[in-house]
């Protein structure tokens, strides 16, 4: 009775150690999923619950994090992949910079008007990028090495390599644009 | 414009709650899809309950009724694979294309097994119905057996047809778009 008791007790105290690790890593790391969050739902209530879903997810799986990545990688993979593949519902059309002028409401609390607007025109761009493309620009963006990247998107070095080639004369255009 | 994300990435915040939020539940359709499996798995344990008290009864059970059980028993276990399969594939790790590519075949085998294991099933109905007849075990289908054989397995195929078309497009309407959507990702990936 008291050896289950102790093991009870060991279990508990892992649960607890494993909890506290994972919300310090994911505070350390949460302008990850601040950004996935902004790049992949369209207004404040979309990312609320993408930014729980992705926490969810983390969750779920961090106790099969093994830790021979780095928690960073490991946590834009769930949060990618939650983002991208994860069954959402019905997504609204991407946020462009469109006629009537609409720009992606990403909170700017610290942002003067002008900073925020120049923050929503970048967001704005890079939305016009598909799914993928918006992947590898914010790795990119993030400078993020190609080898990590590689092991984030499970694409090979050279192929990213290409795909950033052509990301980039995209957002030129877009920005000639504009 | 690397400038410029990082400004961004300085000015942009949340305040999200995490200690609170990593205890909700998840919101995606296909968690709500894996919460209506579960709740379907539960029943079956309340069949055979019921079944074990008649078979106690009365040990003399009609073909009809072992018929029905073991319809209900491999729709029980087909309940349980998805289950397992819709468990398998919200699965959040592993690297973009790995994720994305185990999600299709996932996908495509539950679309594809779902609707021909039931039909599998239903011509399996058919078939030991017509044994059944033919053998006589259960004077209920004595109608149904002077009926001319033409006709009884033309009403079969049109019903496995029936059958057929109301899977698809109910398999359609639940992942269709998901799986379209994964698709045109895994072609973005390339």
């Amino acid at each position: 009775m008291s050896g289950s008791n102790t093991h009870i007790k060991k279990s508990k105290l892992k649960q607890e150690q494993l909890h506290d690790t994972f919300i310090s890593l994911i505070k350390e790391n949460e302008r990850i999923i601040y950004k996935i969050c902004n790049l992949y739902a369209d207004t404040q209530a979309n990312r609320g619950d993408l930014y729980q879903e992705i926490i969810v997810q983390a969750w779920k799986g961090y106790p099969k994090f093994r830790g021979d990545a780095k928690f960073s990688t490991w946590l834009y993979q769930v949060a990618l992949n939650t983002a991208i593949s994860g069954f959402a519902k019905e997504k609204k059309s991407p946020l462009v910079h469109s006629i009537d002028g609409y720009l992606p409401d990403v909170i700017y609390d610290n942002a003067g008007n002008e900073e925020a607007e120049t923050v929503a025109t970048l967001y704005a761009a890079i939305n016009q990028l598909n799914d993928i493309e918006k992947a590898l620009v914010m790795l990119y963006l993030d400078g993020r090495s190609y080898e990590e990247m590689e092991k984030i998107m499970g694409t090979s070095n050279g192929a990213l390599r290409v795909k950033m080639t052509r990301i980039k004369d995209k957002l030129k255009t877009i920005a000639k644009n504009n | 414009m690397k400038e410029m994300w990082n400004r961004a990435d300085q000015i942009t915040t949340a305040g999200y709650n995490v200690t609170e939020l990593i205890y909700r539940d998840s919101k995606s359709p296909l968690a709500a899809i894996e919460k209506n499996l579960k709740t379907a798995l539960f029943i079956f344990p309340f069949v055979v309950v019921l079944f074990a008290g008649q078979f106690l009864s009365n040990s003399h059970q009609s073909p009809t009724r072992m018929l029905l059980f073991a319809i209900l028993f491999i729709e029980f276990l087909f309940s349980l694979l998805n289950y397992g399969l819709v468990k398998k594939m919200q699965q959040p790790g592993g690297n973009i294309r790995e994720n994305l590519l185990t999600r299709v075949s996932l996908l495509q085998k539950l679309c594809g097994m779902y609707v021909y294991v039931q039909l599998g099933l239903y011509a399996l109905m058919a078939v030991l119905l017509e044994i059944s007849m033919y053998f006589q075990w259960d004077s209920n289908f004595n109608g149904w057996a002077k009926i001319n054989p033409g006709i009884r397995i033309g009403v079969y195929i049109v019903f496995l047809v029936v059958q057929l078309l109301i899977k698809k497009a109910s398999q359609k309407k639940l992942y269709g778009r998901y799986l379209d959507q994964l698709n045109n990702l895994a072609l973005q990936l390339e």
